[in-house]
């Protein structure tokens, strides 16, 4: 039986959990957010519902957040324009593209790390961040990111490629001139 | 010489105490819930209560080589001997990590760490790290995989716990400048948690699989070390054909790994604030040669001498087992007779740029030997502030406190040449709010603009460490240190290659723009000049002396461009790049190595690499040629409605009467990155925009005109889908491909492989002759290739020109604009033609 005076101390509770919130989300919101600096100033109020949602992701289209200046948006289709439509065979398209280039790698994984819209030059595109791994037809592992295109798998840009010392650097891997260009 | 072995170690015995049974009953039940774990083969444990070995190991502490074994080959060695006879502390964690934890001086000390952030494993296979043993000691057997991994955790953690000392110096000291002082590391650094490799960024998102660096001291790797930020992860591998040696018998090569991940940690403390991060990461240097990574080497090499204080790297693993050691001062005896630490007797650039002490009668064209600049500067700005600061006198001889100021030099200097969000200074405590930049351009493009456009080269690395020394060094810490003796220093090493030190402040895309504009407390700066007398041996260059080969040399038989079609070299060197971490998209269909036909010319359907024969017509070497791909702002858009576009008149090579334009657009350079692709809302291509480096000649009839390839395809009638373009991804049969850009469908050079480095060009030589023809092998680099696809539906005959642009580090007006002063560029000139030489490929395309 729940007496009187333990629902006055569960109210007070509530109370002072939820001025604590507001104020901690207020907090957050004045926040500074260098990305932000892209966020347009007519947003739709749907777009940014809280805060929260502000300071944590900036603007978010179709779910996801979009790193760069905000795309057009479209007031005939109420919504932003986003060019591509994310697709569930992007992964087997990377993997072929990856496969077309090295066809001896081995135990390929593709990691999605995040996904987003990136807006560059005038362009929003739906992208999967992602962590490719694999081992070399020595069985030698390597790992790189890759930022990917999320319809076709297309490979937007790369980074993170591992610095790899060889004990030997003299005997690094080069090609050598043809030798018809030297002969004379 | 320290030299116990491990059985001649009796750790004393106590009885098990009572109280204690409890915890280790709980360990146990632990540790046998972990599937994963290697059990010791070998324990050789302290018991229980034995506070002498709890948390602790029997290591080594240097390199068998250190010790005493200079004889000892490295099959031979039995690493037992030469493990320390004084146990160390490992972790009193109860997994092999250890803890990141850093103290932040901002008005008042706030202390950040966080747990496990070094994992140390044997094997990659492992996912969990070792347990601690039940007697709470880390002592193993040597030789054994467990051996080795806490071996490594425990040089990993001397490295760490450096690391954070000096860079806590750092932020205090560069914090406790007024607020009228621009600095780069970032005040909201404990907040943003960039001291370390952060691996959640928000609420659903990561930057690395990881929030800890994994080092593996038994990698399968045959016969390397590596550092991957993707992980990140250090790898230590191993001789198949010298089983009892591995990488990580060499304490110096941990620490050179290591370094590797802190210039990675440091070329980001400004990528993130507490609420958001940037999705990319800066990274110093390419595949193969180049300056970037030839930085990175002399800065891992130096982190082993900040470690060791010794001023040479490798003679275990690199010196014993392939003779490629290196030395970090010219005081070493490995050395050719003529350096020394005199003025003149400096290893100088470029002069040293291809020597390798071991062997200095063959030449090589590699970023570990071009490091040895970088390495041998440092030691020596090292040693000089250790005499000039009054250091020298300390127990350790100032090697203590001057490394600590040179890791707040590496710091800031890295902290503005990796900055994505681009503004380069911040307010008090956080960004400050206006969209102006500072750095790389704009927080859209600064990744391209770190790694292509303007990277860290060794002109561009220099001018800023060299501002820091100034501002930080000179002007603060050690006054007795001037801004003339840093000058001469640098110089000595033929490395004083700017006039100024691009410090006033001007923004990426305005010079009206200034720190002030953004951020009020940091007043008007002026521009600091290099005072010209102190540039005795840095020379240099104007960059009409570097051309392609054909167009300058007497001899007829000279090639403009090499050309590799031979299909086996093609396969390997695609497959090698993305072995090193370079994906090249391929495009599928339309061009393959199955075309190659090994005629050293352009062929429909190829996939070829492109080097230049560059040639320098000057008397002076040129130094750190870097040669870009990348699309530039060279054309006038004449149909928004097609993209299509006249060339810009940038040389002789294309004229008014060849098509090209001088009017609208071609009249200033850009200042905004866009692309030259058509927008899905409107239809239409921009006004503007930088364009692909590859026309196409049309004849009309009436004339012979560069046009872009868009327009080719559509008046010459070819009646080609955009599926069967180069660069036009075919998934779905009725989705559009939005990055495909259609004025690059015929040839194009492919994204990962589009920029190549020239480490120098003797003067009146080609490149070949001054490189490649006097090494070795007599083989280019990798750094030296460019790769370009081409369409396997060009009618054969076909003409193109491709319009590259080169600039070189000692080049005199590559970098600054003598219209303004001889201030440096902007950073979004830098999608123009003035601090480039523009290179002409003329090639055509037959069978």
């Amino acid at each position: 039986m729940i007496k009187r005076w333990q629902i006055v101390i569960l109210c007070l509770v509530l109370s002072f959990g939820l001025i604590w919130t507001g104020r901690t989300l207020r907090k957050i919101a004045n926040e500074t957010d260098s990305f932000e600096d892209f966020l347009p100033t007519n947003l739709p109020s749907k777009t940014l519902s809280s805060p929260l949602r502000k300071s944590m992701t900036g603007l978010r289209v179709e779910g996801r957040k979009v790193i760069g200046p905000p795309p057009l948006y479209s007031a005939q289709k109420k919504g932003y324009i986003v060019s591509n439509n994310a697709s569930s065979e992007w992964r087997e398209d990377l993997e072929e593209v990856l496969k077309t280039q090295a066809p001896d790698l081995k135990e390929l994984k593709i990691s999605r790390l995040d996904s987003f819209i990136w807006s560059q030059g005038g362009q929003a595109i739906k992208v999967e961040s992602v962590l490719v791994s694999f081992k070399n037809d020595q069985g030698q592992s390597t790992k790189f990111n890759a930022l990917v295109d999320s319809q076709t798998g297309k490979i937007l840009q790369s980074w993170n490629h591992p610095i790899i010392d060889s004990l030997n650097p003299r005997e690094s891997f080069g090609i050598k001139l043809d030798p018809r260009y030297h002969q004379d | 010489m320290i030299m116990v072995r491990q059985w001649m170690i009796k750790p004393g015995k106590k009885s098990l105490p009572w109280k204690s049974t409890w915890i280790v009953g709980f360990l146990l039940c632990l540790s046998s819930c972990n599937p994963t774990q290697i059990q010791p083969s070998t324990s050789r444990g302290a018991s229980v209560g034995d506070e002498g070995l709890v948390n602790k190991a029997y290591v080594y502490k240097e390199s068998p080589y250190i010790l005493g074994a200079t004889g000892l080959l490295p099959a031979n060695v039995g690493i037992g001997d030469f493990v320390d006879k004084s146990p160390v502390d490992i972790t009193s964690n109860n997994q092999l990590t250890t803890n990141c934890g850093i103290n932040f001086y901002f008005y008042g000390n706030y202390t950040d760490s966080s747990d496990n952030c070094v994992r140390s494993f044997a094997l990659h296979t492992e996912t969990q790290p070792l347990a601690r043993q039940a007697n709470l000691s880390w002592v193993y057997k040597a030789g054994t995989a467990e051996f080795y991994q806490t071996a490594t955790l425990y040089h990993l953690n001397r490295g760490l716990t450096t690391f954070f000392d000096k860079l806590a110096f750092a932020y205090k000291t560069v914090q406790s400048q007024l607020t009228s002082i621009p600095k780069s590391i970032p005040s909201y650094l404990k907040d943003s948690k960039q001291f370390w490799f952060k691996g959640v960024s928000n609420l659903d998102s990561q930057q690395f699989q990881n929030s800890f660096l994994s080092s593996y001291a038994l990698c399968a790797n045959e016969g390397n070390a590596s550092f991957s930020s993707a992980g990140p992860e250090l790898c230590f591998g191993s001789i198949a054909a010298q089983p009892n040696f591995h990488v990580v018998q060499d304490p110096s090569v941990i620490y050179h790994e290591f370094g590797h991940s802190l210039v990675s940690v440091m070329m980001n403390l400004r990528n993130a604030t507490a609420s958001s991060t940037h999705p990319l990461r800066s990274n110093l240097g390419k595949i193969g040669f180049n300056e970037g990574s030839s930085i990175n080497e002399g800065i891992a090499d130096y982190y082993s001498y900040v470690m060791t204080h010794r001023t040479h790297f490798g003679e275990w693993a690199l010196g014993k087992t392939f003779n490629q050691s290196r030395p970090m001062s010219e005081r070493d005896p490995i050395h050719v007779a003529g350096l020394s630490t005199t003025s003149e007797g400096r290893l100088s650039y470029p002069q040293y740029i291809l020597y390798d002490p071991n062997y200095p009668t063959k030449p090589v064209e590699d970023e570990h030997y071009a490091g040895q600049i970088t390495s041998h500067y440092l030691v020596a700005l090292t040693e000089a502030l250790e005499n000039s600061c009054g250091l020298s006198s300390q127990s350790d001889g100032g090697h203590g406190v001057a490394t600590s100021y040179m890791m707040l030099l590496l710091a800031e200097t890295f902290s503005e040449l990796g900055d994505l969000n681009a503004k380069g200074v911040d307010e008090f405590s956080a960004p400050f709010a206006s969209s102006v930049y500072f750095n790389n351009l704009d927080p859209s493009n600064s990744y391209l603009w770190t790694q292509f456009m303007n990277p860290p080269t060794f002109r561009r690395f220099y001018q800023v460490f060299a501002k820091n020394v100034y501002k930080y060094i000179s002007s603060k810490l050690c006054t007795t240190f001037t801004k003339d003796q840093s000058e001469k220093l640098l110089d000595d090493y033929g490395l004083l290659l700017f006039k100024n030190y691009n410090n006033n402040g001007n923004s990426t895309k305005s010079r009206a723009v200034v720190y002030n504009t953004a951020v009020p407390s940091i007043p008007i700066q002026s521009l600091t000049s290099v005072s010209e007398n102190n540039r005795r041996k840095s020379v240099l260059v104007a960059k009409q002396q570097l051309d392609i080969a054909s167009k300058v040399a007497d001899s007829g038989s000279s090639i403009g461009f090499y050309i590799i079609d031979n299909r086996s070299d093609m396969v390997n060197l695609l497959s090698n790049l993305l072995y090193k971490g370079y994906p090249v998209p391929l495009s599928t269909k339309v061009a393959s190595t199955d075309f190659n036909n090994g005629n050293v010319k352009v062929s429909p359907g190829e996939v070829v690499a492109v080097i230049p024969n560059l040639f320098n017509s000057s008397n002076s070497t040129i130094a750190g040629v870097h040669v870009l791909a990348q699309d530039w702002d060279h054309v006038d858009i004449s149909d928004t409605s097609t993209g299509n576009f006249k060339p810009c008149v940038v040389d002789s090579d294309v004229t008014v009467d060849q098509g090209g334009t001088t009017a609208n657009t071609c009249t200033s350079t850009e200042t905004n990155y866009n692309r030259n692709l058509k927008n899905k809302i409107t239809g239409l291509y921009p006004t503007a925009a930088v364009a692909p480096v590859c026309l196409v000649q049309i004849d009309d009839g009436t004339s012979t005109r560069w046009v872009s390839q868009n327009e080719y395809r559509k008046k010459q009638g070819l009646a080609l889908q955009d599926k069967d373009c180069l660069g036009y991804s075919s998934s779905g049969a009725t989705d559009t491909d939005f990055s495909f850009n259609p004025h690059e469908w015929l040839v194009r050079f492919l994204p990962g492989a589009s920029d190549s480095f020239y480490s120098k060009i003797d003067s009146r030589k080609t490149f070949y002759d001054s490189v490649v023809s006097i090494s070795e092998k007599k083989q280019f680099n990798v750094g030296n290739l460019m790769i370009m696809e081409v369409n396997k539906w060009i009618p054969p005959g076909t003409k193109f020109k491709c319009r590259l642009r080169a600039s070189f580090s000692n080049c005199t007006d590559c970098f600054v604009d003598a219209a303004n002063a001889n201030d440096d560029y902007q950073d979004s000139e830098y999608m123009g033609s003035k601090p480039f030489k523009v290179l002409n490929f003329d090639f055509d395309v037959n069978d």
